[in-house]
């Protein structure tokens, strides 16, 4: 464990100092790759304003992963109890993941966000992370062992038991792995809704970062970026933490 | 009161409409008896079984049960709830209302199976034949007189198996419960059962009583003539199907 957490470090660590000597040495100007410590820099001078677009993207990104949660479990869950509800809707759901997020989000921004950006925002990264939800939860509801199957039904369980005691459990190692994906693809959503809303109210990270491009502002954009790599990281960390600590049955 | 725990009466059943499996079979099935059914694969050995534990709908015929608990099954895999712990897997059916024991007769079922120590593991940390004992100590929670077992030790190896099939005798001998067990070892039938059932064509074929001599050690029973004759009638039964 140790070793897992020091090799990425020290890897990261040489990257950032190998960064600040050759920037330093070959005089790059600081538009073009600002220095680390520039960025650092412009990140504590700056910390208030990222502080507040930090948590307005956390806000956006959790928000709409939560949606996406329980939508897709929601609609698994219809989808396992009828088939005709699951063929008619699925295509639908296939349509809503296969096409761009980035064509849909000026139409969901007319369409919800002229009075409140935000609720457009956390639609368009809803509708990016809740496929893999929906479709791993789906995969996960019919994965069920068939001689367990067989076992609840001898033993005469009723449907909410078999629910809660095979179905769920059954489930959660794929429900688990979508989040992964899921927590990803809501901060992408998040990014993405934020760049195409551009000044119209949007408050989060993406933002900053196009603000400060228009200024050439590199190190603030460099700054921005870091932060939301943070994010993502610790949305990524922490899913592995939660799938580790209830799958430990696996081991 | 009767000495037969389950009867069978002209039974038949399909899963589809061109392949028939059992065809009008009929079997008076004695209280406290181990039985071995034996046949061809596809025979409908372990439909006869899933017919017998309710799993599966007779087309035509009945099934009688004349004990006062539904059958215990276990299965060919142990078919472990791989999130649940040894215990909570053993009291399974005291969990789903199936059964009603007490901690202290749970806890005697893991000793009786040798599974002390273990009672906090999951499925993932134990050999194959420590599954199959949870698998069978979570039949014994239902505290049927009926006991199924469909090929239970067939993923095992022959050390293993033998153990398993002397824990079964003990268990019989203690417990005194009607078991019906699916196997393609004509060996394990020889030595395990009082009688042998060898199905053939929907119907059953013959049932052939066997003898043992249970006071020896199991070494010995399995070298004995009498345990050869024992395999040798049921080979011949199954030549004839």
């Amino acid at each position: 464990m140790r070793k897992a957490l020091a090799l990425p470090l020290v890897s990261i660590l040489s990257l950032i100092i190998l960064w600040e000597l050759s920037v330093d040495y070959f005089d790059v100007p600081k538009f073009l790759l600002p220095a680390p410590s520039l960025i650092l820099c412009a990140l504590i001078d700056n910390q208030e304003l990222f502080l507040q677009s930090t948590i307005n993207t956390l806000t956006i990104t959790i928000s709409a992963l939560l949606a996406a949660l329980f939508s897709g479990i929601f609609l698994a869950l219809c989808f396992s109890l009828s088939r005709t509800f699951e063929a008619a809707f699925y295509p639908l759901a296939v349509i809503l993941q296969v096409t761009p997020i980035v064509a849909v989000a000026p139409l969901v921004l007319i369409w919800v966000g002229i009075d409140n950006v935000n609720r457009a925002l956390i639609i368009i990264a809803w509708l990016a992370a809740f496929f893999p939800i929906l479709s791993n939860m789906s995969a996960g509801l019919k994965s069920v062992d068939r001689t367990l199957n067989d076992l609840f039904k001898l033993y005469g369980a009723s449907n909410w038991q078999r629910f809660h005691l095979l179905l769920w459990p059954t489930a959660m190692p794929y429900l688990l792995a979508s989040l992964k994906v899921s927590g990803g693809l809501a901060l992408i959503g998040t990014v993405v809704a934020e760049f195409v809303a551009g000044s119209g109210g949007a408050q989060g990270l993406a933002w900053r970062i196009l603000e400060a491009g228009n200024r050439l502002q590199t190190e603030k954009m460099f700054a921005g970026l870091l932060l939301l790599a943070i994010i993502g990281m610790i949305i990524f960390y922490a899913f592995s933490l939660l799938e580790y600590r209830l799958l430990k049955y696996r081991r | 009161m009767t000495n037969q725990s389950i009867t069978l009466k002209d039974l038949s059943f399909a899963y589809d409409d061109i392949h028939p499996i059992l065809t009008g079979l009929s079997w008076d099935i004695q209280k406290g008896h181990i039985y071995s059914l034996l046949g061809k694969s596809g025979c409908g050995k372990s439909t006869l079984l899933r017919l017998i534990a309710g799993l599966e709908t007779p087309d035509k015929g009945s099934v009688d049960i004349q004990t006062n608990t539904p059958p215990a099954f276990v299965f060919q895999e142990p078919a472990l709830l791989p999130w649940a712990s040894v215990y909570h897997n053993i009291k399974l059916p005291v969990s789903l209302g199936a059964a009603s024991a007490s901690t202290a007769e749970i806890e005697s079922y893991i000793s009786l199976l040798g599974l002390d120590g273990l009672e906090d593991r999951y499925p993932a940390q134990l050999s194959g034949g420590q599954k199959m004992r949870v698998s069978i100590a979570r039949a014994l929670t239902q505290k049927a007189e009926i006991l199924l077992l469909d090929e239970p030790f067939a993923a095992l190896d022959e050390p293993l198996r033998f153990e398993l099939n002397d824990l079964l005798l003990s268990l019989q001998d203690r417990l005194k419960m009607t078991v019906i067990f699916v196997t393609h070892s004509v060996y394990e039938a020889a030595y395990l059962a009082d009688a042998a059932v060898v199905l053939n064509m929907g119907k059953l074929q013959s049932i052939l009583p066997l003898d043992h001599n249970r006071s020896l050690p199991s070494s010995k029973q399995r070298s004995s003539h009498q345990f050869a004759d024992n395999a040798a009638r049921i080979f011949r039964a199954l030549e004839e199907a």
